[in-house]
C-alpha cells in the first residue's frame, strides 16, 4: 500500500512538475517579444486646404505645390486649391485634444495607441456645436511623415481638404 | 406403556415443538391426563436439553478457516501485485497524456493570443482602406452621411533644372460630403 501511494505520488508530483513548466515555457515567448514601449504620444500636422474649382486651368498655392496628390482623383474634381491653416499639435495618448475648424466645427482627436515602428492609432471625430455631426468617429493607423486626408465638407463654393501627418 | 403408536409420536412431535391448532391442545391434554404420557414427554425434554447443551452451535465460526483457505499463495499474490501495477502505471500515463494535452492547449493558446497580437501590431486586422506600402490605413469611419474611401497612389515628381526627384508616398482620402454625395 505504502508503495502504491508513493508511486501515485510521484505521478502527480511529476505532472504538476510538467503543467507547471508547460505554462512557463509558453508564457515565455511574449515577455521576450515585449520590448521597451514606444513612447506614448506623438506630434500631429493639420492642413486646412480650401479645394474651389474656378474658370481656366486653375492654380495651387506655392505653400502646397509639393503635393502632387491634388492633381490625381479625387482631388482633381477641383482645379483650385489654397491654403487655409496649418497647425502642430501634441498628442498624449488617451488624451483628447481639438481644433476649430474654419468652419466652426470642432476637431477632435484621440492618440488611441502607438504600436511598434511605430505606428500611430487615432481616432477622430468632426462635430458642429448645437448641431448635427459630420463623422462620428473615425479610427486611423499611421506610420510617421504619412499623410492622410479627410474632405468634402462644403465651404464657400468648394469643399474643405484636411491633411493630416503624424511624426 | 398405555400409549399406542399414534399417542407416542403426538407426544415425540409435541416435544420438538411440531403441533400446532387441534392436535397441540389434544397432545398437551394428553399429556396432562395420562402419566405415561407424561413421563414420555419429561424424558424426550430431558434428552433434547441434554443434546443442546452439549456444544454451542453459535459460537463455531467457521469464516476465519473458509477465509483462511482462499487466501492467495505467492503465486497469486505476485500476480496481484502485478496487476496493481499495470493499473498505476495506466493511471500514470493517462495523467501525463492530460498534461501533455493541458501542455498544447497553453501553447496553442498562447500563439494563437501571439499571432493576433502580430496581426495587429502589423495591421493585418480587417482595414477598410490603405495605402500599403506605406501604411496608411483607415480602420473605421461613422459618418451620417455616405463615405467614400480613396486610395492615392504614390508618386514620384522631378523639380527644377537640377532634375531633383521627390517621392510623394501613397495616401488614403476618407471623403464625406455633406450633401450626402459619396463623391466629390
Amino acid at each position: 500500500m505504502k508503495t502504491r501511494r508513493a508511486f501515485a505520488r510521484a505521478v502527480l508530483g511529476g505532472v504538476a512538475t510538467l503543467a507547471f513548466s508547460a505554462f512557463a515555457q509558453a508564457q515565455q515567448p511574449m515577455t521576450l517579444q515585449q520590448g521597451a514601449p514606444p513612447p506614448q504620444q506623438a506630434t500631429i500636422d493639420i492642413l486646412v486646404l480650401h479645394a474651389t474649382n474656378q474658370p481656366g486651368p486653375g492654380s495651387i498655392a506655392p505653400s502646397i505645390a509639393n503635393m502632387p496628390q491634388l492633381k490625381r482623383p479625387p482631388f482633381s474634381a477641383y482645379n483650385t486649391y489654397t491654403q487655409l491653416a496649418r497647425q502642430s499639435m501634441t498628442l498624449v495618448k488617451g488624451t483628447p485634444a481639438s481644433y476649430t475648424l474654419i468652419n466652426g466645427r470642432i476637431l477632435q482627436i484621440t492618440l488611441t495607441n502607438v504600436l511598434p515602428g511605430p505606428r500611430y492609432e487615432i481616432s477622430a471625430a468632426i462635430n458642429q456645436p448645437g448641431g448635427g455631426p459630420y463623422i462620428n468617429l473615425l479610427r486611423v493607423t499611421s506610420p510617421p511623415n504619412d499623410t492622410f486626408f479627410v474632405a468634402g465638407q462644403q465651404y464657400q463654393g468648394g469643399v474643405l481638404v484636411i491633411g493630416f501627418t503624424l511624426h | 406403556m398405555s400409549l399406542s403408536e399414534a399417542q407416542m409420536m403426538d407426544v415425540m412431535s409435541l416435544a420438538d415443538g411440531e403441533l400446532e391448532g387441534d392436535d397441540l391442545d389434544r397432545t398437551k391434554k394428553l399429556v396432562e391426563d395420562n402419566a405415561d404420557a407424561k413421563e414420555l414427554f419429561a424424558s424426550l425434554r430431558a434428552i433434547g436439553d441434554g443434546v443442546r447443551g452439549s456444544f454451542d452451535v453459535p459460537k463455531i465460526d467457521v469464516r476465519d478457516a473458509v477465509m483462511r483457505s482462499i487466501t492467495p499463495n505467492d503465486l497469486d499474490k505476485a500476480r496481484i501485485k502485478r496487476t496493481a501495477r499495470t493499473r498505476m502505471a495506466v493511471v500514470g500515463v493517462s495523467l501525463v497524456a492530460i498534461a501533455a494535452a493541458v501542455m498544447f492547449y497553453v501553447r496553442d493558446q498562447q500563439q494563437q493570443q501571439q499571432a493576433q497580437n502580430a496581426a495587429k501590431d502589423s495591421g493585418a486586422q480587417a482595414v477598410l482602406a490603405s495605402s500599403l506600402p506605406t501604411g496608411v490605413e483607415v480602420d473605421f469611419v461613422d459618418t451620417p452621411t455616405p463615405v467614400s474611401l480613396f486610395y492615392v497612389p504614390a508618386e514620384k515628381t522631378t523639380s527644377g533644372a537640377e532634375g531633383k526627384t521627390t517621392e510623394t508616398p501613397a495616401s488614403v482620402v476618407v471623403w464625406v460630403d455633406d450633401n450626402g454625395d459619396p463623391t466629390p
